[in-house]
Protein backbone atom coordinates (compact mmCIF):
# COMPACT_ATOMS: atom_id res chain seq x y z
CA UNK A 1 0.00 0.00 0.00
CA UNK A 2 2.92 2.34 0.75
CA UNK A 3 4.11 2.18 -2.83
CA UNK A 4 0.90 3.91 -3.89
CA UNK A 5 1.99 7.24 -2.41
CA UNK A 6 5.72 7.25 -1.73
CA UNK A 7 8.45 5.16 -3.26
CA UNK A 8 11.50 4.20 -1.25
CA UNK A 9 13.57 6.62 -3.35
CA UNK A 10 11.18 9.47 -2.68
CA UNK A 11 11.21 8.66 1.03
CA UNK A 12 15.01 8.67 1.01
CA UNK A 13 15.06 12.02 -0.76
CA UNK A 14 12.62 13.45 1.73
CA UNK A 15 14.72 12.14 4.60
CA UNK A 16 17.83 13.75 3.09
CA UNK A 17 16.19 17.15 2.86
CA UNK A 18 14.62 16.78 6.30
CA UNK A 19 17.98 17.45 8.02
CA UNK A 20 19.32 20.94 8.39
CA UNK A 21 22.97 19.98 7.93
CA UNK A 22 24.82 17.64 5.61
CA UNK A 23 26.75 14.58 6.71
CA UNK A 24 30.20 16.16 6.64
CA UNK A 25 29.13 19.06 8.78
CA UNK A 26 27.32 16.76 11.14
CA UNK A 27 30.46 14.64 11.48
CA UNK A 28 32.43 17.66 12.68
CA UNK A 29 29.65 18.81 14.99
CA UNK A 30 29.32 15.30 16.45
CA UNK A 31 33.07 15.12 17.04
CA UNK A 32 32.96 18.34 19.04
CA UNK A 33 29.85 17.62 21.07
CA UNK A 34 29.24 13.85 21.46
CA UNK A 35 31.55 13.13 24.37
CA UNK A 36 30.34 16.02 26.51
CA UNK A 37 26.74 15.41 25.54
CA UNK A 38 26.99 11.77 26.57
CA UNK A 39 28.63 12.80 29.84
CA UNK A 40 25.85 15.30 30.46
CA UNK A 41 23.14 12.73 29.73
CA UNK A 42 24.81 10.06 31.84
CA UNK A 43 25.26 12.46 34.75
CA UNK A 44 21.79 13.94 34.81
CA UNK A 45 19.91 10.77 33.84
CA UNK A 46 22.03 8.68 36.17
CA UNK A 47 22.15 5.75 33.76
CA UNK A 48 24.86 5.21 31.12
CA UNK A 49 22.68 2.79 29.11
CA UNK A 50 19.87 5.34 29.04
CA UNK A 51 22.42 7.99 28.04
CA UNK A 52 23.32 5.86 25.00
CA UNK A 53 19.68 5.75 23.88
CA UNK A 54 19.07 9.41 24.56
CA UNK A 55 22.25 10.38 22.70
CA UNK A 56 20.85 8.96 19.45
CA UNK A 57 17.44 10.48 20.10
CA UNK A 58 18.97 13.88 20.86
CA UNK A 59 20.94 13.96 17.62
CA UNK A 60 17.92 12.79 15.65
CA UNK A 61 15.70 15.55 17.02
CA UNK A 62 18.51 18.03 16.52
CA UNK A 63 18.89 17.06 12.86
CA UNK A 64 15.13 17.25 12.26
CA UNK A 65 14.77 20.65 13.91
CA UNK A 66 14.15 23.72 11.79
CA UNK A 67 16.82 26.03 13.11
CA UNK A 68 16.92 29.73 12.46
CA UNK A 69 20.61 30.24 13.17
CA UNK A 70 23.79 28.58 12.06
CA UNK A 71 26.08 29.73 14.85
CA UNK A 72 28.07 26.95 16.55
CA UNK A 73 27.26 28.09 20.11
CA UNK A 74 23.56 28.34 19.25
CA UNK A 75 23.56 24.84 17.75
CA UNK A 76 25.37 23.41 20.76
CA UNK A 77 22.98 25.04 23.22
CA UNK A 78 20.03 23.84 21.19
CA UNK A 79 21.43 20.30 21.32
CA UNK A 80 21.77 20.44 25.08
CA UNK A 81 18.27 21.86 25.43
CA UNK A 82 16.90 18.87 23.54
CA UNK A 83 18.93 16.54 25.77
CA UNK A 84 17.65 18.24 28.92
CA UNK A 85 14.04 17.98 27.77
CA UNK A 86 14.45 14.33 26.82
CA UNK A 87 15.76 13.44 30.26
CA UNK A 88 12.94 15.37 31.90
CA UNK A 89 10.39 13.61 29.69
CA UNK A 90 11.92 10.33 30.70
CA UNK A 91 11.59 11.24 34.36
CA UNK A 92 8.01 12.26 33.86
CA UNK A 93 7.31 8.92 32.23
CA UNK A 94 9.00 7.05 35.00
CA UNK A 95 7.14 9.21 37.55
CA UNK A 96 9.87 8.69 40.04
CA UNK A 97 12.76 10.99 39.55
CA UNK A 98 15.96 9.17 40.22
CA UNK A 99 17.89 10.40 43.19
CA UNK A 100 20.73 7.97 42.87
CA UNK A 101 23.20 8.00 40.04
CA UNK A 102 24.70 4.67 39.09
CA UNK A 103 28.44 4.55 38.86
CA UNK A 104 29.69 5.03 35.33
CA UNK A 105 32.36 2.40 35.46
CA UNK A 106 32.53 -1.24 36.31
CA UNK A 107 34.20 -1.26 39.71
CA UNK A 108 35.44 -4.79 39.28
CA UNK A 109 37.92 -3.64 36.67
CA UNK A 110 41.36 -3.42 38.18
CA UNK A 111 43.30 -0.23 37.52
CA UNK A 112 46.30 -0.76 35.30
CA UNK A 113 48.61 1.77 36.88
CA UNK A 114 48.87 4.29 39.71
CA UNK A 115 47.60 7.17 37.59
CA UNK A 116 44.48 5.21 36.57
CA UNK A 117 43.89 4.09 40.15
CA UNK A 118 44.06 7.69 41.26
CA UNK A 119 41.58 8.78 38.59
CA UNK A 120 39.18 5.97 39.47
CA UNK A 121 39.31 7.07 43.11
CA UNK A 122 38.64 10.68 42.08
CA UNK A 123 35.74 9.60 39.88
CA UNK A 124 34.08 7.59 42.62
CA UNK A 125 34.41 10.63 44.90
CA UNK A 126 32.73 12.70 42.21
CA UNK A 127 30.05 10.04 41.67
CA UNK A 128 29.20 10.03 45.34
CA UNK A 129 29.13 13.81 45.51
CA UNK A 130 26.97 14.23 42.41
CA UNK A 131 24.62 11.47 43.58
CA UNK A 132 23.68 13.66 46.50
CA UNK A 133 22.86 16.70 44.40
CA UNK A 134 19.60 17.64 42.75
CA UNK A 135 19.25 17.02 38.99
CA UNK A 136 18.93 20.77 38.34
CA UNK A 137 22.19 21.39 40.24
CA UNK A 138 23.97 18.69 38.26
CA UNK A 139 22.68 20.17 35.00
CA UNK A 140 23.88 23.64 35.93
CA UNK A 141 27.31 22.51 37.09
CA UNK A 142 27.86 20.41 34.01
CA UNK A 143 26.87 23.17 31.63
CA UNK A 144 28.91 25.81 33.43
CA UNK A 145 32.08 23.92 34.20
CA UNK A 146 32.27 20.99 31.77
CA UNK A 147 30.80 22.86 28.81
CA UNK A 148 31.95 26.36 29.71
CA UNK A 149 28.52 27.84 28.97
CA UNK A 150 27.74 31.34 30.23
CA UNK A 151 24.76 32.20 32.42
CA UNK A 152 22.55 33.24 29.50
CA UNK A 153 23.26 29.99 27.67
CA UNK A 154 22.58 27.92 30.80
CA UNK A 155 19.31 29.75 31.31
CA UNK A 156 18.32 29.02 27.71
CA UNK A 157 19.11 25.32 27.99
CA UNK A 158 17.43 24.82 31.36
CA UNK A 159 14.50 27.15 30.83
CA UNK A 160 15.42 29.37 33.76
CA UNK A 161 15.78 33.10 34.19
CA UNK A 162 19.33 34.28 33.47
CA UNK A 163 19.33 36.42 36.62
CA UNK A 164 18.73 33.43 38.87
CA UNK A 165 21.62 31.41 37.46
CA UNK A 166 24.45 33.22 39.24
CA UNK A 167 23.18 32.49 42.73
CA UNK A 168 21.92 29.00 41.96
CA UNK A 169 25.20 28.11 40.36
CA UNK A 170 27.15 29.49 43.26
CA UNK A 171 25.09 27.39 45.69
CA UNK A 172 25.45 24.26 43.57
CA UNK A 173 29.21 24.78 43.28
CA UNK A 174 29.51 25.31 47.04
CA UNK A 175 27.53 22.17 47.68
CA UNK A 176 29.66 20.09 45.35
CA UNK A 177 32.88 21.38 46.89
CA UNK A 178 31.54 20.61 50.37
CA UNK A 179 30.45 17.13 49.29
CA UNK A 180 33.80 16.44 47.68
CA UNK A 181 35.32 17.26 51.07
CA UNK A 182 38.26 14.97 51.69
CA UNK A 183 38.94 14.39 48.04
CA UNK A 184 39.50 18.10 47.50
CA UNK A 185 43.25 17.83 47.83
CA UNK A 186 43.41 14.85 45.45
CA UNK A 187 41.32 16.65 42.86
CA UNK A 188 43.39 19.79 43.03
CA UNK A 189 46.64 17.91 42.31
CA UNK B 1 35.26 40.51 43.96
CA UNK B 2 32.47 39.30 46.25
CA UNK B 3 31.76 36.00 47.93
CA UNK B 4 29.62 34.54 45.13
CA UNK B 5 31.53 35.55 42.01
CA UNK B 6 34.87 36.90 40.85
CA UNK B 7 35.81 39.01 37.82
CA UNK B 8 38.62 36.60 37.02
CA UNK B 9 36.67 33.35 37.21
CA UNK B 10 35.82 33.31 33.49
CA UNK B 11 39.49 33.71 32.63
CA UNK B 12 40.38 30.93 35.05
CA UNK B 13 37.69 28.65 33.59
CA UNK B 14 38.92 29.34 30.05
CA UNK B 15 42.45 28.36 31.10
CA UNK B 16 41.21 25.10 32.60
CA UNK B 17 39.16 24.32 29.46
CA UNK B 18 42.09 25.09 27.20
CA UNK B 19 44.20 22.62 29.18
CA UNK B 20 46.59 25.38 30.22
CA UNK B 21 45.93 24.99 33.94
CA UNK B 22 48.05 25.23 36.03
CA UNK B 23 51.40 25.26 34.22
CA UNK B 24 50.77 27.33 31.08
CA UNK B 25 48.97 30.33 32.50
CA UNK B 26 49.88 33.81 33.56
CA UNK B 27 51.57 33.58 37.01
CA UNK B 28 49.48 36.54 38.20
CA UNK B 29 46.27 34.64 37.42
CA UNK B 30 47.61 31.56 39.17
CA UNK B 31 48.53 33.64 42.20
CA UNK B 32 45.08 35.19 42.20
CA UNK B 33 43.37 31.78 42.01
CA UNK B 34 45.42 30.53 44.93
CA UNK B 35 44.06 33.35 47.11
CA UNK B 36 40.54 33.76 45.72
CA UNK B 37 38.03 31.25 47.20
CA UNK B 38 35.69 31.60 44.20
CA UNK B 39 38.38 30.88 41.60
CA UNK B 40 39.74 28.09 43.78
CA UNK B 41 36.31 26.41 43.74
CA UNK B 42 35.91 26.99 40.01
CA UNK B 43 39.23 25.25 39.34
CA UNK B 44 38.34 22.36 41.61
CA UNK B 45 34.88 21.77 40.11
CA UNK B 46 35.93 22.33 36.47
CA UNK B 47 38.92 19.98 36.78
CA UNK B 48 36.74 17.30 38.41
CA UNK B 49 34.07 17.47 35.71
CA UNK B 50 36.55 17.61 32.82
CA UNK B 51 38.34 14.60 34.31
CA UNK B 52 34.97 12.88 34.33
CA UNK B 53 34.59 13.58 30.60
CA UNK B 54 38.10 12.22 30.00
CA UNK B 55 37.47 9.05 32.00
CA UNK B 56 34.18 8.51 30.16
CA UNK B 57 36.07 8.69 26.87
CA UNK B 58 38.47 5.98 28.07
CA UNK B 59 35.85 3.62 29.47
CA UNK B 60 32.76 4.11 27.34
CA UNK B 61 33.11 4.14 23.55
CA UNK B 62 30.47 6.17 21.73
CA UNK B 63 28.80 5.37 18.40
CA UNK B 64 30.51 7.03 15.47
CA UNK B 65 29.03 10.05 13.70
CA UNK B 66 28.40 7.86 10.63
CA UNK B 67 26.35 5.39 12.66
CA UNK B 68 24.32 8.15 14.30
CA UNK B 69 23.73 9.73 10.89
CA UNK B 70 22.75 6.42 9.27
CA UNK B 71 20.27 5.59 12.05
CA UNK B 72 18.78 9.08 11.82
CA UNK B 73 18.39 8.69 8.05
CA UNK B 74 16.66 5.33 8.41
CA UNK B 75 14.26 6.74 10.97
CA UNK B 76 13.53 9.83 8.90
CA UNK B 77 12.70 7.61 5.91
CA UNK B 78 10.46 5.37 7.95
CA UNK B 79 8.62 8.38 9.37
CA UNK B 80 8.26 9.90 5.89
CA UNK B 81 6.64 6.70 4.64
CA UNK B 82 4.37 6.54 7.69
CA UNK B 83 3.28 10.14 7.18
CA UNK B 84 2.58 9.58 3.51
CA UNK B 85 0.52 6.46 4.09
CA UNK B 86 -1.48 7.89 6.99
CA UNK B 87 -4.57 8.88 4.88
CA UNK B 88 -4.69 5.41 3.37
CA UNK B 89 -4.54 3.77 6.78
CA UNK B 90 -7.43 5.98 7.96
CA UNK B 91 -9.42 5.12 4.83
CA UNK B 92 -8.78 1.42 5.42
CA UNK B 93 -10.00 1.61 9.00
CA UNK B 94 -13.14 3.48 8.01
CA UNK B 95 -13.78 0.93 5.26
CA UNK B 96 -13.37 -1.99 7.68
CA UNK B 97 -15.74 -0.37 10.16
CA UNK B 98 -18.34 0.26 7.44
CA UNK B 99 -17.87 -3.30 6.21
CA UNK B 100 -18.55 -4.70 9.67
CA UNK B 101 -21.65 -2.51 9.95
CA UNK B 102 -22.77 -3.68 6.52
CA UNK B 103 -22.36 -7.30 7.53
CA UNK B 104 -24.38 -6.75 10.67
CA UNK B 105 -27.07 -4.87 8.72
CA UNK B 106 -27.36 -7.54 6.06
CA UNK B 107 -27.64 -10.19 8.77
CA UNK B 108 -30.52 -8.29 10.37
CA UNK B 109 -32.15 -7.54 7.04
CA UNK B 110 -32.04 -11.14 5.88
CA UNK B 111 -32.53 -12.64 9.30
CA UNK B 112 -35.58 -14.71 8.30
CA UNK B 113 -33.68 -16.36 5.49
CA UNK B 114 -30.65 -16.96 7.69
CA UNK B 115 -32.88 -18.34 10.42
CA UNK B 116 -34.60 -20.70 7.97
CA UNK B 117 -31.28 -21.82 6.61
CA UNK B 118 -29.90 -22.47 10.09
CA UNK B 119 -33.14 -24.26 10.92
CA UNK B 120 -32.72 -26.48 7.92
CA UNK B 121 -29.30 -27.41 9.26
CA UNK B 122 -30.91 -28.29 12.61
CA UNK B 123 -28.75 -25.70 14.39
CA UNK B 124 -31.53 -24.23 16.54
CA UNK B 125 -32.51 -27.62 17.91
CA UNK B 126 -29.20 -27.80 19.83
CA UNK B 127 -29.37 -24.14 20.99
CA UNK B 128 -30.33 -23.51 24.65
CA UNK B 129 -33.87 -22.19 24.85
CA UNK B 130 -33.19 -19.01 26.90
CA UNK B 131 -30.38 -17.79 24.70
CA UNK B 132 -32.53 -18.45 21.67
CA UNK B 133 -35.44 -16.44 23.17
CA UNK B 134 -33.17 -13.48 23.98
CA UNK B 135 -31.78 -13.64 20.47
CA UNK B 136 -35.28 -13.56 19.06
CA UNK B 137 -36.10 -10.44 21.13
CA UNK B 138 -32.96 -8.72 19.90
CA UNK B 139 -33.67 -9.59 16.30
CA UNK B 140 -37.25 -8.35 16.59
CA UNK B 141 -36.05 -4.97 17.93
CA UNK B 142 -33.38 -4.76 15.28
CA UNK B 143 -35.81 -5.53 12.48
CA UNK B 144 -38.13 -2.79 13.74
CA UNK B 145 -35.17 -0.44 13.50
CA UNK B 146 -34.47 -1.47 9.91
CA UNK B 147 -38.14 -0.92 9.06
CA UNK B 148 -37.98 2.61 10.43
CA UNK B 149 -34.93 3.45 8.33
CA UNK B 150 -35.45 1.89 4.90
CA UNK B 151 -32.41 3.74 3.42
CA UNK B 152 -30.28 1.50 5.56
CA UNK B 153 -30.24 -1.14 2.88
CA UNK B 154 -28.70 1.22 0.34
CA UNK B 155 -26.14 2.47 2.87
CA UNK B 156 -25.24 -1.05 3.85
CA UNK B 157 -24.87 -2.13 0.27
CA UNK B 158 -22.56 0.83 -0.39
CA UNK B 159 -20.49 0.01 2.68
CA UNK B 160 -20.18 -3.59 1.60
CA UNK B 161 -19.04 -2.37 -1.82
CA UNK B 162 -16.36 -0.16 -0.25
CA UNK B 163 -15.13 -3.07 1.80
CA UNK B 164 -14.86 -5.31 -1.23
CA UNK B 165 -13.03 -2.61 -3.24
CA UNK B 166 -10.59 -2.03 -0.36
CA UNK B 167 -9.80 -5.71 -0.13
CA UNK B 168 -9.37 -5.92 -3.89
CA UNK B 169 -7.01 -2.90 -3.90
CA UNK B 170 -5.00 -4.28 -1.04
CA UNK B 171 -4.61 -7.64 -2.74
CA UNK B 172 -3.61 -6.04 -6.02
CA UNK B 173 -0.97 -3.80 -4.41
CA UNK B 174 0.37 -6.59 -2.24
CA UNK B 175 1.01 -8.61 -5.42
CA UNK B 176 3.03 -5.76 -6.90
Amino acid sequence: MHELTLTAIEAAAEAETAFHMDEDRFRLFHERTARKLWGYLARIAGDPALADDLLQETYYRFLRARLAEDDEAYLRNYLFRIATNLVRDHWRQQKNQRSLVQPLRDDTESPVDDRTAERVQQQSDLDRALNRMKPREREMLWLAYAMGSNHKEIAGVLGMKAESIRLSLFRARRKLVALLGGSKARLRE
Amino acid sequence: MNTTSCDQEIEVLRAVHAGRWPEAIDPALRAHAAQCPVCDEVVLVACALLDDVGTGAETHPLPSASLVWWKAQLRARREAVERASEPIVIFERVAYALGCLALLGVSLWQRTRIENWLDSLGWFSTFPYQTYARGQEFLATASLFTLWVPEWTAILAAAAGILVITFALRLALADE
